[in-house]
């Protein structure tokens, strides 16, 4: 790393932020994976600009009708637009990814500090915390999880959360082992800089990359496990729209109206592709080098 | 997904397996699928569709039931009843258990103690509750029941008290004849290797996969037409639909949403209306639902007749009584509760909820009733009720729903033996509530007395009159939001000849059907 980024100097980070997104853009396909995603996200959260049927109240003799001028993308099964569900769903599946990430990111971010930080005992059992989490395999612990729960958007983004804070700890876990030891940080110690000084100022700033690139890395995943969920029936509960479930509710209908699963389909594959894109381009930028440890890699 | 391709990556392979071992000659057996596993095909043991219909392949009764719900001999080539109607003497003979065993009186009775002991632990153990000592029996107060062999082809059954569905009873899954020897040498295991006296034998069974059946070597009834029967476990409707549909199975039933599809396609459907009522019980027993009042406006807030054509593709028969056609002595009458949401709001007002309430519907796991449940939430958001859907797995479901946690829930009855009591009598009687199958608690003197009279009546038409009264007044106090009798569609291959949808479940045993 350049001397430069280490001591928090500003003007020297901003030009690397600067240089991090022209290595970005210069990258077509994430560029590309970003602006079908921002698409994507604005009319989901504007669903007004491009629907007006409402995607919950039924209007059953409208039932299954194919895409039209009225219906771009048909109706389902109660008549309603599918277009608008799966902005709507959109919606939900997006701001329940957000929201998990966000809560693996926090608990990671506190587990893997106090680990790699502090080290000793705590380090050993926080770790084999993680080390227990992982043995599950993810999409059964969720689906017992959900199953005891009552389903919904809350409980859904704390178990997704919840699931995920493991690969979070251990990427923060390993970078502060290999930051801590560093000169300067023994020149802040030496200085007098307290542990939360330490940590806040001088060592997260450096893992910061490598989380923004797992936090949407896993932000792909997130969003498919939610829709995989609610396929099953453990996720959004109807009438709420999810992609999940509205491709399971399409499938009896796979023959006579397959527009019910291929474009819900469709749009989940989108997003997922194109936050997978946006995630590698981000690895690309934002380290050149790739210095970012596999997943799950300890030092 | 992944499921899907591997599917397609499976029958490419047996696609080249077929190819190359030369064969494209098309296998003798018949090849059916089930959606679910049986659990066990021990008769007194097998509580679920698929288990009691395996079971019924493999053993015999004493009598059976044609397809269309008839009582025809079985073991019992002949039989009379008292005119009392307590004593019942069938004659047993010709009967050969598949280890070559003939089948004597002594076996059946036996095999029918054995379904009553309380050592054995049935959860069908009422199907014999008629037969006199049994209830002492099952209850560890005696050691036998009337149930006696005089000869070896002799068989004296006597009741407790008379009961004209009683020949229906043995006809049942539950009341099927095991070898008894194999059931004492097996115990618990003999659920998976069953020994009966029935057309078919159990040559294998792959959980998961496939259940194998071969005709019955010692039994004269499979002589007909086909070697064996395959049975592959095939959960997917849409794997059955395309199993069917490249020839690997001889009987589908069509899913509704893809009956327009078929009938487009020039296909000769079977039809058939099932004996099953398709219902929301309300907990009668539990505020608001206490108040008939609200539930008949539950009933007016549902467009039941825009369900059945929209969602149903009109594979179903509005429940405007209790009692499907079948079982009638009269027509169903007209529906005494027509979709009325402003209707329904006023009775609302009146019952004193003029905001609404919230509520709870419970349903097992099965993707078709969500569908259903998610529009009747639809509609009953319109008379102002917030519906919460709860799924569960069906044995939490149905422990929920027995004990009478949930406000309403969504399930259907079906008829065990084709008579009109079947329906009333579990669904409605005071006597019947929580397991028993009246869950919605339902509780109504007159109704009980009317039942209890109409079983002592042996006259079919006077017994209906009775049964049509209680009807009457179940549909007037409106404990269920009544939905549908389903109708049933399946499509069979080219080859195969002789096959009709049964009445009851396990009405058809495939000896009469043949492949050409």
């Amino acid at each position: 790393m350049a001397a430069g980024t280490n001591t928090g100097d500003a003007a020297a980070r901003r030009g690397e932020t600067e240089k991090a997104v022209a290595r970005f853009f210069s990258n077509r396909t994430a560029a590309a994976g970003l602006i079908v995603l921002g698409v994507i996200v604005i009319v989901t959260i504007l669903p007004g600009l491009v629907t007006r049927f409402d995607p919950i109240g039924m209007d059953l003799p409208a039932s299954l009708q194919a895409p039209s001028a009225e219906h771009p993308l048909g109706t389902d099964s109660f008549g309603r637009d599918v277009l608008s569900r799966v902005l709507h769903g959109g919606r939900v599946s997006l701001g329940v990814g957000l929201t998990a990430r966000t809560i693996s990111l926090i608990l990671g971010l506190l587990a893997g500090t106090i680990a790699g930080y502090f080290g000793g005992r705590l380090d050993n059992f926080i770790m084999r915390l993680a080390d227990i989490t992982f043995a599950f395999p993810t999409l059964l612990l969720l689906i017992a999880i959900m199953a005891v729960v009552t389903p919904g958007m809350g409980a859904l983004s704390v178990a997704l959360g919840a699931v995920g804070w493991a690969a979070m700890a251990r990427l923060v876990r390993a970078q502060i082992l290999s930051i801590r030891g560093r000169d300067y940080v023994q020149a802040a110690r030496a200085a007098g800089a307290g542990h939360l000084k330490l940590i806040v100022r001088y060592i997260l700033p450096q893992c910061l990359s490598p989380l923004v690139v797992v936090f949407t890395l896993g932000l792909g995943m997130t969003i498919m496990a939610e829709s995989s969920l609610s396929f099953l029936g453990l996720g959004i509960q109807p009438p709420h729209p999810s992609w999940g479930g509205m491709i399971s509710r399409g499938i009896p209908f796979m023959r006579t109206a397959p527009w019910l699963t291929i474009l819900p389909g469709l749009v989940l594959t989108l997003v997922i592709c194109s936050i997978n894109l946006v995630g590698d381009g981000l690895r690309d930028a934002l380290d050149p080098r790739r210095l970012v440890p596999p997943k799950g890699g300890r030092k | 997904m992944i499921r899907r391709l591997l599917s397609i990556a499976v029958s490419l392979i047996s696609a080249l397996l077929i190819v190359s071992c030369g064969g494209g000659e098309v296998s003798p057996v018949l090849r059916l699928a089930l959606q679910t596993e049986p659990t066990n095909l021990d008769p007194a043991l097998a509580v679920d569709y698929s288990s009691g219909w395996v079971s019924s392949l493999i053993h015999s009764n004493v009598v059976r039931f044609e397809p269309d719900g008839s009582i025809a001999p079985d073991l019992a080539r002949s039989w009379s009843v008292s005119a009392d109607g307590l004593e019942y003497v069938f004659h047993v003979t010709g009967g050969m258990f598949s280890d070559g065993r003939p089948v004597t009186a002594i076996d059946v009775e036996r095999s029918l103690t054995r379904l009553v002991d309380p050592s054995t632990a049935s959860p069908r153990w009422w199907v014999l509750e008629p037969v006199a000592g049994a209830s002492d029996f099952h209850a560890g107060r005696s050691g036998g029941c009337s149930i006696k062999a005089r000869d070896d082809s002799t068989l004296v059954i006597r009741l407790g008290s008379p009961a004209s569905h009683f020949l229906s009873l043995l006809a049942m899954p539950a009341a099927g004849i095991v070898s008894p020897a194999a059931a004492d040498s097996l115990g618990r295991d003999y659920g998976r290797t069953p020994t009966g006296s029935g057309p078919w034998r159990l040559v294998s069974w792959t959980s998961g996969d496939e259940i194998v059946l071969e005709r019955n070597p010692f039994s004269c009834e499979a002589a007909a037409g086909i070697p064996g029967i395959n049975i592959r476990l095939i959960p997917e409707s849409m794997t059955r639909i395309a199993e069917f549909e490249v020839g690997n199975l001889d009987i589908l039933e069509i899913p509704p949403a893809e009956l327009e599809l078929w009938r487009s396609a020039g296909v000769r459907l079977l039809r058939s209306q099932e004996l099953r009522i398709v219902y929301i019980g309300l907990n009668t027993e539990k505020a608001p639902f206490d108040d008939p009042r609200v539930r008949r406006a539950l009933n007016m807030a549902v467009d039941i007749d825009l369900v059945i054509g929209r969602l149903l593709f009109g594979a179903a028969e509005r429940a405007t009584g209790v009692v499907p056609a079948g079982l009638r002595g009269s027509p169903l009458p007209g529906p005494l509760y027509r979709y009325d949401p402003e209707g329904a709001v006023r009775l609302l007002e009146e019952a004193g909820y003029p905001d609404g309430f919230t509520m709870e519907i419970w349903q097992r796991e099965n993707p078709e009733s969500g569908r259903i449940l998610e529009s009747m939430q639809g509609f009953l958001a319109r008379a102002g009720i917030e519906v919460k859907l709860v799924t569960r797995e069906w044995s939490a479901f149905k422990q929920a729903v027995d004990m009478g946690t949930p406000d309403a829930f969504y399930l259907d009855w079906f008829a065990d033996y084709p008579e009109a009591g079947n329906f009333l009598v579990p669904l409605f009687h005071s006597e019947s509530r929580g397991g028993g199958g009246n869950r919605a608690g339902f509780s109504d003197a007159a109704v009980d007395s009317i039942l209890d009279a109409a079983s002592a009546v042996s006259d079919p038409a006077a017994r209906w009159e009775l049964y049509a009264e209680a009807e009457g007044r179940v549909l007037e106090a409106a404990p269920w939001i009544f939905l549908w009798f389903p109708v049933r569609y399946e499509v069979v291959s080219h080859r195969l000849e002789g096959y009709e949808i049964p009445v009851i479940f396990n009405g058809q045993r495939f000896t009469g059907v043949s492949l050409r």
